[in-house]
């Protein structure tokens, strides 16, 4: 049973999770049953200094950098339709492959050209994020982005982030107004 | 009063509005758009008696209530007093023929004793001729409202599918497919389009709505309540029949046929055709054009009676049509045909067709009906794809019985012409 965080809330994954090395990020949707445009989710990862901003741009993994330079980071690619069944996207990080000057690993959730085709997490049926084990697949923590992000189109789900030796993930929660570019921007990407 | 984005989720209680008493408003200015609470199960429209709408005012226990028509459409609403087995209510606008956003104003309106929110629609649509405009639906023991503001272009045909057609998660095999297939949606569409033919015939034709539902009764005792055909009606106008067609008798006849192609047919057309020497398209009867409609015809009785080359126009035509739907071909005749090898090599040949053929010979005496009865036992044919009966002039067989003849056999027919593969 994974913990329910609410919003603001943090968990020490090494003890929910004893030996816990490598996490999966999973993001899921259902197809548009409706006519118009696609929902495209696009899941995404920055690894982070103790400052709060990427080391290089190389720290920005999404679906056009699918592994970051040391490798610890890999997304399994784009589904853009929220077709088939699970989750949609996943973004596998190895914890313990991190290097030591990554402090925080923020994870992100946009809807791909939220504005021009004017879509919300809200109108996207059964839109959420969790963070698994990824030995065993253990649900740790999820947000349902259709109920409780609705009118957002892009979220900080979460932060994977040191304390001490071990590592613990905070539910952040928090919209972010303009999309992709601007989150990147924000953690000191050059896009 | 809180104006409500597109995609919004929020909790009744957020805006301080009571699920026992709920007065929702669709303010829609476009002519013709229907506005429909659709009581669901889990996505699915599992129950007919929870589609509230200008035929079927109110919900069983009156929890979903139309109250008030026209530009501005309300309903009241206690969800509370739902059964469980609705999960949700979904209000949507349709239009027949025009994308709803032609409106230039569509608004929805949530209000109770206090509080409350607006959802502006328009500017969130395309061409869609039917919108999901809002939802309430349960969740976490709460009920809530989603602004929807999402639908189809394909209209209501296309909603009612989409209704009938969602995939439960736990088929996995299903749930991959991008188009999953609607099993129960035809039937919930037939059904509306019956209600809106039956709703037409009663503002336009009020005498047909008697025997629209006399021959629904003959359907549904063969379980053809759900089956969906073309209506062909075939007309003698050979000078024999020139009383038939004086008295009125052909015109009551071809209201009966009417009267089957309202349940049996999806536009509720009848295509008519007439024959004697030659054969001859004479367009298509409707509840618009079904009175008077065999005077208009002007028929010019002709010297004689070849049934064979109306049967090859009817052949072709459902052809033409794709051979989609089955073809029930309701021919009225009071006498035998001449060339009748020609006759029997049309029956033959299109007993590999998706066609019935219904002879009905009306009996002015003197005439015997030895061939017709011949083509009802023919052999040599794939399926038996005929049934012939007589009926004395002038007609008088009561409604009920005349039905019961005019669809006698169409249910055998269609099992074997099914388990022939010739009818899918």
């Amino acid at each position: 049973m994974a913990v329910s965080l609410s919003k603001g809330g943090n968990v020490s994954l090494s003890k929910e999770a004893p030996g816990l090395s490598a996490i999966t990020i999973g993001l899921g949707w259902d197809p548009r049953a409706t006519d118009g445009q696609q929902f495209d989710l696009d899941g995404t990862v920055f690894l982070l200094n103790a400052g709060g901003k990427v080391r290089s741009d190389s720290d920005f993994i999404f679906y056009n950098n699918k592994t970051s330079s040391d490798g610890s980071v890999t997304h399994a690619g784009d589904n853009t339709t929220g077709q088939g069944d699970g989750d949609d996207e996943t973004v596998e990080v190895n914890l313990a492959g991190v290097p030591a000057d990554v402090d925080k690993i923020a994870v992100c959730v946009t809807i791909h050209e939220a504005d021009t085709r004017g879509q919300n997490f809200g109108q996207v049926s059964k839109a959420y994020i969790r963070i698994m084990n990824k030995a065993g697949g253990a649900e740790i923590a999820r947000y349902d982005l259709s109920e409780d992000a609705s009118t957002d189109t892009a979220m900080i789900f979460g932060e994977v982030y040191r304390n001490g030796a071990d590592w613990k993930f905070r539910a952040v929660g928090q919209g972010y107004a303009g999309g992709l570019a601007p989150l990147a921007r924000n953690f000191g990407v050059n896009v | 009063m809180t104006a409500l984005q597109a995609g919004q989720r929020v909790p009744l209680a957020d805006l301080n509005l009571d699920p026992a008493a709920l007065d929702v408003q669709v303010h829609c200015t476009l002519p013709g758009t229907d506005v429909t609470a659709f009581g669901l199960q889990d996505g699915r429209l599992a129950d007919d008696r929870y589609m509230v709408f200008y035929n079927q005012p109110a919900s069983p226990g009156g929890e979903v209530r139309l109250t008030g028509q026209g530009e501005r459409t309300a309903f009241t609403l206690n969800l509370n007093a739902l059964p469980a087995s609705v999960t949700e209510v979904v209000l949507a606008a349709t239009h027949d023929t025009q994308p709803v956003a032609q409106a230039g104003t569509l608004t929805v309106t949530v209000g109770g004793a206090a509080g409350g929110g607006s959802f502006d629609v328009k500017p969130h649509l395309r061409a869609e001729k039917a919108v999901m405009l809002v939802r309430f639906y349960r969740h976490g023991g709460a009920w809530r409202l989603a602004t929807v503001a999402q639908g189809f272009d394909g209209g209501l045909d296309a909603l009612v599918r989409h209704f009938g057609g969602e995939v439960a998660a736990d088929s996995p095999a299903l749930a991959s497919d991008p188009t999953p297939p609607a099993p129960a949606a035809p039937v919930n569409l037939r059904k509306e389009r019956q209600r809106v033919l039956l709703d037409k015939a009663q503002a336009t034709q009020p005498h047909l709505v008697n025997l629209i539902k006399t021959a629904n009764v003959s359907l549904e005792k063969r379980g053809l309540g759900e089956a969906l055909y073309r209506v062909n009606l075939v007309l003698d106008i050979s000078g024999s029949m020139s009383r038939e067609y004086r008295s009125g008798a052909v015109q009551d006849l071809a209201e009966r046929a009417l009267a089957l192609a309202a349940r049996l047919d999806d536009d509720g057309l009848v295509d008519v055709y007439l024959f004697g020497v030659k054969a001859h398209r004479a367009g298509s009867l409707s509840l618009d054009n079904a009175r008077g409609f065999v005077d208009r015809l002007n028929v010019k009785l002709e010297g004689g009676t070849h049934y064979s080359p109306v049967m090859q126009l009817v052949r072709e035509d459902a052809r033409a049509a794709g051979n989609t739907l089955p073809t029930l071909v309701l021919f009225i005749t009071d006498g035998g045909s001449s060339n009748r090898d020609a006759v029997i090599r049309q029956m033959t040949d299109s007993s590999r067709e998706p066609i019935f053929w219904k002879f009905m010979g009306i009996d002015q005496g003197g005439v015997n009906f030895d061939f017709l009865e011949k083509l009802d036992d023919l052999r040599g044919r794939a399926v038996d794809n005929a049934d012939f009966f007589s009926v004395p002039a002038p007609i008088t067989t009561p409604d009920p019985q005349l039905f019961e003849l005019l669809v006698n056999e169409l249910d055998s027919w269609q099992r074997s012409a099914q388990a022939a593969g010739i009818l899918r």
